[in-house]
């Protein structure tokens, strides 16, 4: 029992034919908003309220409309002040799946140490420096192997 | 968050309670013409030209605004209310 207004933003992609509509015909305490990364907000009495596009297909053959998904927010007006009745609209987030993270995460890491290590020889475009510190490599992998040769097992002794 | 509104270089028209909705229906003149069989109610009283943003009755109860994406040709009427903002007075 009561009032209700309920509020559609675009269908599908963007629309700022809707956007304008939305900011002249929208109740005097709505404002309509949206940021750089393209998200569409409601401000009513100061409180943001998310706003998702609606979902929907054409059949421009049998001249009829498949909705995918109905987002819309529905508010209800009691004495001057609107209150949210719908539930909020999803908002989308990059979920991570916990397998596949298990599974790269190690190859990840060990890929980042080795390019760690090699980015300076691989990605210098001076050759100076790539040369300098390719000598520098192998200057210490010869000390190592100084040192490793009285535990080496070779054909000789 | 940098929040920012949508352009507007034409007169607004805020309408916030069901009755002021039904009163502002029941106040404008249809388009006549070759819309007059239509019942076009352009929703701003100075700017019936912009025909496409309209306000219809849907049903004693429910009065939509909608612009011409919320009255697609291909859309049904049954589905308006889906596509347009509706006010509503549930009883």
């Amino acid at each position: 029992m009561g009032d209700f207004v309920t509020i559609r933003t675009a269908i599908n992609g963007s629309s700022p034919s809707r956007y304008m509509f939305l900011a002249k015909f929208l109740p005097r305490e709505f404002e309509y908003l949206y940021n750089q990364a393209g998200r569409h907000y409601l401000q009513v009495h100061g409180e943001l309220f998310y706003m998702a596009k609606m979902k929907m297909t054409y059949d421009y053959a049998k001249r009829t409309a498949d909705i995918k998904q109905d987002n819309y927010i529905k508010f209800k007006a009691e004495g001057g002040r609107f209150t949210r009745v719908s539930d909020p609209l999803p908002y989308p987030t990059r979920a991570k799946d916990p397998e596949m993270k298990a599974h790269y995460d190690p190859l990840i890491t060990s890929y980042w140490e080795w390019m760690c290590m090699m980015l300076p020889v691989l990605g210098d475009i001076n050759a100076m420096v790539r040369d300098s510190y390719a000598k520098q490599l192998k200057f210490m992998y010869g000390i190592l192997l100084e040192r490793m040769k009285p535990y080496r097992c070779t054909k000789d002794t | 968050m940098d929040l920012h509104t949508a352009p507007q270089w034409l007169p607004s028209y805020h309408l916030n309670t069901f009755d002021e909705v039904a009163k502002h229906y029941e106040r404008i003149t249809p388009l006549r013409g070759k819309n007059k069989n239509d019942d076009i109610r352009p929703i701003h009283p100075s700017r019936r030209d912009r025909k496409w943003e309209r306000i219809m009755k849907l049903d004693d109860n429910v009065y939509a605004l909608a612009d011409w994406e919320g009255m697609h040709p291909l859309i049904p009427k049954e589905l308006y209310p889906q596509h347009a903002q509706s006010f509503g007075s549930a009883t």
